[in-house]
């Protein structure tokens, strides 16, 4: 496949996709997940979602690649459909100033400015890093094996990736089928499933990574126009130093990005912390919804419903990554949940984030009865 | 419960290395407690992470981890600790109107207590990128040659340890005695097959056996090792090699009895 090609797809499944998607969220989240960096994660953590819940019965089934990659490609196809609706409703209603609320700060004086200029240098630079660095993890023999044995055979998950030997379906494993994503985009491109894996995933994850960083800036600094690039500076110089020992969220995130458990710790939890400040945000007893937005329009909807829309969204695409993350999802999330109940007198929140963490109870239950097998 | 609890320390240990960036967060977390009013702040950051510290140092709960988990990958709830969501706030917070001095106290901080991702350890390997699928170049160069002297769609073939994990990155379609289980730390089985691959004197009489009870036709050499016998007696042929390996074609695979010492089949 000539490069032309290769783009176009890429931008198909790594903007297009995720975009249009996320607007079907997002028209449920109010002022929170209006922004084209918010839309962008709802649809991204969407479209993991819908693969997790195609991919799942299609490997258990015996399904072909080919099968997969079409069922998830009309899946997608319809969310962005819907959500083309969505954005031409928004364009006929005029509501379109709402529901792209690019962010226009005022009073950004030159060396403000030049924060951003300088976290964008050093994004670039972890971005090329990533490139030119190779770093490779024994444990990918596992991940890229199953993809790229995906790809040429046009199976799932019936091959032993370390040694080509035909195998039953790994249950286990199969209900976490992340290399089954690179396998997808390998497909669809025609790039190498190590290069999609070690080239391509790491500059698409990393920068959902700081765009999720970002959100959580303009929520917990209530959009100060200074210290989110300040913080985002920040995320990068701690992300690049955060090699303190071998298992830390920073050193999965920079040399194993392509791999689940990374994306669960350099995305997912991060994207868990920003729904759980905007709840703790929106919860509180002396702050009404309407506070979130001046527009009278968006004061009628609560955002609330659509956090835990997204949350459950989110809760999927942990159980496509990373089967054993599901323990550290349903710990936090309960923990923080249970927190922001207590404390804002909101105990209304817990059983509907009992109904969110559904996939989280799913698969420790399959643990429980397998015992051990973390 | 004293065991358990030494166990978790000694995890956290294992998981904060040095432990200064760990210091740096539970003293943000306790300057956020003080000085900072807002109350989702107060609520996720300080007390869902206090109560998240509770949760990872109690001795039940590693208990219960350990029996449906295993203990080994206990390390991972500290990924739930919002530690460098916790350091980047705080930072945020002090750095206020003095960034120049602030980013550089931080920096000298990180660089004290934190590594450098791109030069600190890893579990794999490191080196500059020369190709887009960032494989070894050892890696291509062996299963290209593997591609060149055979026609076969799946070629049987087997490797020495430092190859197992990557040679099928690069091609499917290649089929091992044995993969990169083998040298896993917590793969309990022996393989002999990769035992006599790694003897530095080479059993090319076992191996002949292994071959066809196996059907690998290839094998890959490190060029240093030697032969214990003459390993054409066995049925094998040099075919070729690459800069650290000698590729071996076993050419009795699905000859009967194989070849003895002697020569004679």
């Amino acid at each position: 496949m000539d490069l032309f090609n290769i783009i176009i797809n890429l931008f198909i499944w790594f903007a297009v996709f995720p975009f249009l998607a996320g607007l079907i969220p997002s028209s449920f989240m109010n002022r929170v997940g209006r922004t084209v960096t918010e839309v962008y994660l709802c649809g991204f953590f969407t479209m993991f979602a819908v693969v997790e819940i195609c991919a799942v019965p299609s490997i258990l089934l015996g399904k072909t690649l080919s099968f997969l990659v079409a069922l998830i490609m009309s899946v997608m196809s319809a969310l962005s459909v819907i959500g083309l609706i969505i954005l031409a409703v928004g364009f006929a209603a005029e509501t379109l100033p709402v529901f792209f609320r690019f962010r226009i700060y005022k009073n950004v004086g030159i060396a403000d400015g030049m924060l951003w200029v300088i976290f964008f240098i050093l994004l670039a630079i972890q971005l090329g890093m990533s490139i030119m660095v190779m770093t490779t993890d024994p444990n990918d023999a596992f991940y890229v094996g199953h993809a790229l044995a995906s790809v040429e055979h046009d199976t799932m998950y019936v091959t032993d990736p370390y040694t080509g030997a035909a195998t039953a379906v790994d249950f286990r494993h199969a209900l976490s089928p992340f290399p089954i994503f690179t396998a997808v985009i390998s497909r669809v491109t025609g790039v190498h499933a190590a290069t999609v894996a070690h080239t391509i995933l790491p500059l698409f994850l990393m920068v959902t990574a700081y765009m999720i960083y970002r959100e959580v800036a303009e929520r917990v600094f209530d959009d100060d126009p200074v210290k989110t690039p300040v913080f985002l500076i920040l995320m990068v110089l701690i992300n690049s130093f955060g090699n303190y020992s071998v298992y830390t969220r920073e050193t999965f995130l920079i040399t194993r990005t392509w791999q689940g458990n990374a994306v669960l710790a350099g995305l997912i939890i991060p994207y868990v912390f920003l729904i759980m400040f905007a709840l703790a945000d929106l919860t509180e007893p002396a702050r009404a919804v309407a506070d979130e937005d001046d527009d009278p329009e968006v004061k009628k909807a609560s955002p609330i419903p659509g956090l835990f829309v997204m949350l459950f969204m989110t809760n999927l695409t942990g159980a496509l990554v990373s089967c054993p993350g599901m323990y550290l999802l349903a710990i936090l999330e309960g923990v923080a949940i249970t927190c922001i109940a207590v404390r804002n007198k909101r105990p209304l929140i817990f059983p509907a984030w009992i109904l969110t963490a559904a996939p989280c109870f799913f698969y420790l239950t399959i643990y429980a009865l397998q015992g051990r097998g973390l | 419960m004293i065991e358990d609890f030494r166990e978790i320390f000694r995890i956290y240990a294992q998981y904060t290395g040095s432990g200064i960036v760990m210091i740096l967060f539970f003293a943000g977390l306790i300057y956020t407690a003080v000085s900072v009013k807002k109350r989702s702040i107060q609520t996720v950051l300080v007390i869902t992470s206090s109560v998240l510290l509770a949760v990872i140092f109690c001795p039940p709960g590693f208990e219960l981890y350990d029996r449906f988990g295993g203990a080994d990958s206990y390390w991972r709830l500290w990924w739930i600790m919002p530690i460098g969501l916790g350091l980047g706030y705080v930072g945020c917070d002090l750095i206020k109107d003095h960034r120049i001095a602030g980013f550089a106290l931080l920096l000298v901080v990180l660089l004290l207590g934190g590594e450098f991702v791109y030069t600190g350890e890893i579990e794999g390997l490191r080196s500059e990128a020369v190709n887009a699928g960032q494989l070894p170049e050892d890696t291509l160069a062996t299963v290209d040659l593997l591609r060149a002297v055979s026609d076969e769609k799946e070629i049987h073939a087997a490797f020495p340890g430092e190859l197992l994990p990557y040679v099928r990155q690069y091609d499917a379609d290649i089929i091992m005695p044995y993969g990169y289980e083998t040298v896993r730390k917590d793969y309990p089985e022996k393989n002999e097959f990769f035992d006599v691959m790694s003897d530095e004197m080479t059993d090319f009489e076992r191996l002949a056996e292994l071959c066809s009870e196996t059907g690998t036709r290839y094998l890959f050499i490190p060029n240093e090792y030697r032969a214990k016998h003459p390993f054409g007696h066995y049925g094998f042929r040099k075919v070729s090699g690459t800069a650290g390996f000698t590729l071996y074609e076993y050419r009795l695979l699905g000859v009967k009895g194989g070849v003895k010492g002697d020569g004679s089949q």
